[in-house]
């Protein structure tokens, strides 16, 4: 059963209702190092019957474990043992050994493997870290105010484009950009430019002054003129592709000033992923702000995600007209999952494994 | 021996939204097509056309797998499409942009499967906006807005195996968001 978000119900609220207790509603990341083919493969199926846990086993060091199983029969044991804490330190780690050999800091289960030993020492893991394994609560901010820069959207690249959209589209004209190579907004709502992407990417950076730039409707015969005497290529892009991207890259982990970390935001639709530059990016922070109204302070918190990130994200947003502050414009959208229950592990290996492949690994 | 997970997403749209090209971007077995020479309004288009479904599957090891099936486009096999649908993760809608009314077929898509979209996940790609662009990707989201669902929209290339699994990904991250966070990061 799904919660509606109103503005009454506060995001931790909306949040926990997508996550009402249900058993198999939770995953537990296990990641082991140096265990059997053997001892992982009956890990894998008489752990989520005895934990009423979906269990995902991994073994890559890169990734986020809820808890570590180690072996110390390994050579080096103790030694790589460091590293792991070290590179883990609030994941809790269960030493398993053949020797009565118990390491500073962690549970230990003796070899051969019991599995009754083991799911008590989870279970102890788990009641003395209540948060594994649970999707991310998030707790009301109460207005708190995050340290984030900010900057003048009006004094950067973003800003100039913005303006000549906006005249575009009121005047239905067609509105040209230029000082800094041309920017042509046509009637179709395309841009069209002789700058490549990685050329607009550097002109993001500095502060443009009014005098250098200039923006002005020109008629169709002076946009066949001007693409003729072109001998440069041209590059056309969506408007909203372009706008999304620019403003990405004059953010550099900064809010457009007026922007607050505190407040709740939401999306009003989905950006068009494939067009973009960062594509897998935009997915990954849409699927947070389209949830529900979410504060960049909440968003970071709970899903641990670097407030830069969520910045240059929001700031796109913000350009391109889809952010909303208007906490009821998120109750009127679907809330989906239905088919979530007992399929966090599964899901969790698929994102992976789509992920790799757009990455190209 | 290990946990046997498998699941299904079913891919639908009109006629020659591209489907069976969709499932071979994603799969990773050669797809298998039950495609045959249409006898319909469907032959000034194209050659072939799927008469039951196409099948594929993305491996994810440990005997874990998703399978992908591909719905039949024509209305006339419409009585398949809420066999299919039973169970599913997830469902991908892709409308072709050159067809002559393409928002009218995404409204009778959405029709069609309208009790299970309340609560399954799902997403649109629009195919061939290269080739037509006289529906915009905007005039979808409204319709798509007007009848509650705030779902990814993308443009996208059925051939691109890129395109295919962004949309798969906006998929999950209506399920679970932390998931695609933790992939993507």
């Amino acid at each position: 059963m799904y919660l509606r978000h109103t503005a009454e119900t506060s995001a931790a609220e909306y949040r926990q209702s997508l996550h009402m207790p249900m058993s198999n509603d939770k995953n537990l990341v296990i990641m082991t190092a140096g265990l059997t083919r053997s001892e992982k493969n009956s890990l894998e199926i008489l752990l989520p019957r005895r934990l009423q846990y979906d269990i995902s086993i991994v073994e890559r060091a890169g990734s986020d474990p809820d808890i570590i199983l180690y072996c110390l029969d390994q050579a080096d044991a103790q030694y790589n043992l460091q590293h792991i804490k070290d590179a883990h330190f609030r994941t809790p780690i269960i030493c398993l050994s053949h020797n009565d050999t118990p390491h500073e800091g962690t549970a230990f289960v003796k070899r051969p493997i019991k599995v009754d030993q083991l799911v008590k020492a989870i279970d102890k893991a788990l009641e003395d870290n209540p948060t594994i394994g649970k999707a991310p609560v998030i707790q009301p901010s109460a207005h708190k105010e995050i340290d984030a820069p900010h900057f003048h959207m009006g004094e950067k690249l973003i800003g100039k484009l913005l303006e000549a959209r906006k005249i575009s589209t009121s005047s239905n004209q067609n509105v040209l950009v230029e000082g800094i190579g041309f920017f042509l907004f046509r009637k179709d709502g395309n841009v069209y430019t002789n700058n490549k992407k990685n050329t607009i990417r550097s002109m993001c950076v500095p502060t443009l002054y009014s005098g250098s730039i200039t923006t002005m409707v020109i008629s169709e015969n002076q946009v066949n003129k001007l693409l003729k005497k072109q001998n440069k290529p041209i590059y056309g892009y969506s408007t909203e592709a372009l706008l999304w991207d620019v403003a990405g890259w004059c953010s550099r982990g900064a809010l457009p000033k007026g922007l607050q970390t505190s407040k709740p935001l939401t999306i009003t639709m989905w950006p068009n992923c494939t067009e973009l530059a960062n594509s897998l990016g935009a997915v990954a922070m849409s699927s947070i702000f389209a949830q529900g109204a979410i504060s960049i302070a909440d968003a970071a918190e709970a899903y641990d995600v670097p407030v830069s990130t969520l910045s240059v994200y929001i700031t796109s947003c913000h350009a391109t007209g889809i952010l909303s502050t208007n906490h009821k414009g998120a109750s009127s959208s679907k809330k989906k999952g239905g088919q979530r229950k007992g399929k966090t592990g599964i899901l969790g290996k698929l994102a992976r494994r789509l992920a790799n492949r757009v990455f190209g690994k | 021996m290990s946990t046997k997970e498998n699941y299904k997403i079913i891919i639908s749209g009109p006629v020659g939204a591209g489907k069976t090209t969709a499932i071979a971007a994603l799969s990773d077995i050669s797809p298998v097509k039950t495609d045959t020479a249409p006898t319909d309004e469907v032959l000034s288009l194209k050659d072939s056309t799927t008469v039951a479904m196409d099948y594929g599957t993305i491996d994810l090891g440990g005997n874990s797998k998703i399978h992908l099936y591909g719905t039949p486009g024509q209305e006339r096999f419409d009585f398949m499409w809420d066999i299919m649908l039973e169970g599913t993760l997830g469902l991908i809608l892709l409308m072709n942009n050159t067809r002559p009314d393409p928002l009218k077929d995404l409204d009778t898509f959405l029709s069609a499967f309208s009790k299970a979209l309340d609560t399954m996940p799902f997403c649109v790609g629009i195919t061939h906006m290269d080739e037509s662009c006289s529906t915009h990707i905007d005039a979808y989201r409204q319709i798509l807005s007007e009848k509650g669902h705030m779902v990814p929209v993308f443009s996208v290339d059925g051939r691109s195996k890129e395109d295919m699994n962004i949309l798969l990904m906006a998929m999950l991250g209506q399920i679970e968001p932390q998931m695609v966070i933790q992939a993507t990061s």
